[in-house]
């Protein structure tokens, strides 16, 4: 049709048959458009729940603060230096939270290469252990601890892994309150030439699936006003940066087992 | 007069801690508190209070659930109800009951924002108690 020779002119056929080709191109561009105002819609609505659910946990954060320098006046002002001191720890402890949530949501915002470095897996492992131990005990919470020796070195962000085991430990700790004889248990397991994993098991009060679906989701938190819920999304996050994954096994009354699996080398 | 007794229903302590300083300043009250909803129903119906100060966000059981309860009970339903909460905005917009798919039939007697103006908390519990 558009090589028409010797002058020859289109024909009705020939502009039906653009016609037809015209129709089919415009509900192509209405198409596109109307997909791309869905897309731009899907992440206004992504933006305003991100932005809700931060105001709502920096809203608990400065009530804490705002609540520990009023006992602190209180204190000061009664010259009842046992409430100065108990003010100036929760003004102190909030603005730690302050700083907690704040790294996470740059954790969170950033697209970043791990900082790999040779270590020990078990020895990062066992740091964490010795550091939840207290927290477990305050609780009524036993954490148990086992090694992988034959694994002796792995090539990981240390500090980024070091933080998810912590997230994931203290989480099973309080997810274990309030249950007798409960145990967190925490190892490490070469799986392969390639791979090894992190596991946290704890014997608390499982998660029905409906938690379990939304776990990693920005914001979401089962600890009521004590949870940022960046946590979990920011340690997934470094792990899928590594390359690796985290999965999750639980069921409501039994317990919760989080494994993290992670490459031995560097991608 | 009687002392007037005042549960607090908050997960976090130092909540607690701010409420009952709030409190110390303005009357002698009788106060008690429970950090979760269960045990803040179990409390109010032992306890008697003439007010409640209950938090929203609290895991299992939320604040609107526990108003919700309280509102069943013919020995509890007429306490006073003041619910502290993080999900409003200065807009005066408020993630509410509706938003967590919660029909709570009556209303508490007041909704006091967190981070919560101490000036704020005393008035709205003189006007509930006409102290």
């Amino acid at each position: 049709m558009l090589n028409k020779e010797n002058d020859a002119k289109f024909t009705v056929e020939d502009q039906e048959f653009l016609q037809a080709i015209a129709t089919q191109a415009a509900i192509a561009i209405e198409n596109a458009k109307l997909h791309g105002q869905i897309v731009k819609n899907e992440r206004l609505a992504a933006i305003g729940q991100t932005v809700s659910g931060l105001a709502h946990c920096i809203k608990n954060i400065l009530n804490g603060i705002q609540g520990g320098s009023y006992i602190l006046d209180l204190g000061l002002k009664k010259e009842n230096f046992a409430n100065v001191g108990k003010g100036w720890e929760i003004v102190k402890k909030n603005n730690a939270f302050m700083k907690e949530l704040v790294l996470d949501m740059l954790s969170y915002s950033k697209e970043r290469e791990p900082e790999y470095n040779t270590v020990d897996p078990n020895e990062l492992v066992k740091s964490v252990y010795e550091l939840m131990l207290e927290k477990g005990k305050e609780k009524g919470v036993t954490l148990l601890f086992n090694p992988e020796e034959k694994l002796k070195e792995v090539q990981i962000d240390s500090k980024g892994v070091k933080r998810t085991v912590l997230n994931l430990v203290s989480n099973a700790i309080d997810a274990c309150e309030g249950v007798d004889d409960a145990q967190v248990h925490i190892s490490v397991e070469s799986a392969s030439v390639k791979i090894f994993r992190i596991h946290v098991k704890d014997t608390g009060v499982g998660m029905p699936p409906e938690i379990k679906a939304k776990l990693f989701q920005v914001f979401f938190s089962t600890k009521g006003s004590k949870g940022t819920g960046l946590g979990l999304a920011v340690s997934y996050k470094i792990i899928k940066e590594h390359g690796g994954h985290i999965s999750v096994d639980s069921e409501k009354g039994k317990g919760t087992k989080f494994t993290i699996v992670l490459p031995k080398k560097r991608k | 007069m009687a002392i007037k007794k005042i549960l607090i229903i908050d997960d976090e302590m130092d909540t607690v801690a701010f409420v009952e300083a709030m409190l110390s300043e303005l009357d002698d009250f009788e106060v008690e508190y429970a950090n979760n909803g269960l045990e803040g129903l179990q409390k109010a119906g032992e306890f008697q209070p003439d007010l409640i100060v209950l938090d929203v966000q609290m895991p299992a059981m939320n604040g609107f659930q526990v108003f919700k309860e309280l509102k069943k009970k013919p020995e509890l339903d007429y306490i006073p109800v003041i619910m502290l909460t993080g999900f409003a905005t200065t807009t005066g917009l408020r993630y509410d009951a509706k938003d967590m798919g919660i029909t709570l039939g009556a209303e508490p007697s007041a909704y006091i924002d967190k981070p919560v103006e101490p000036e704020e908390f005393h008035k709205t519990v003189k006007a509930i108690l006409e102290i």
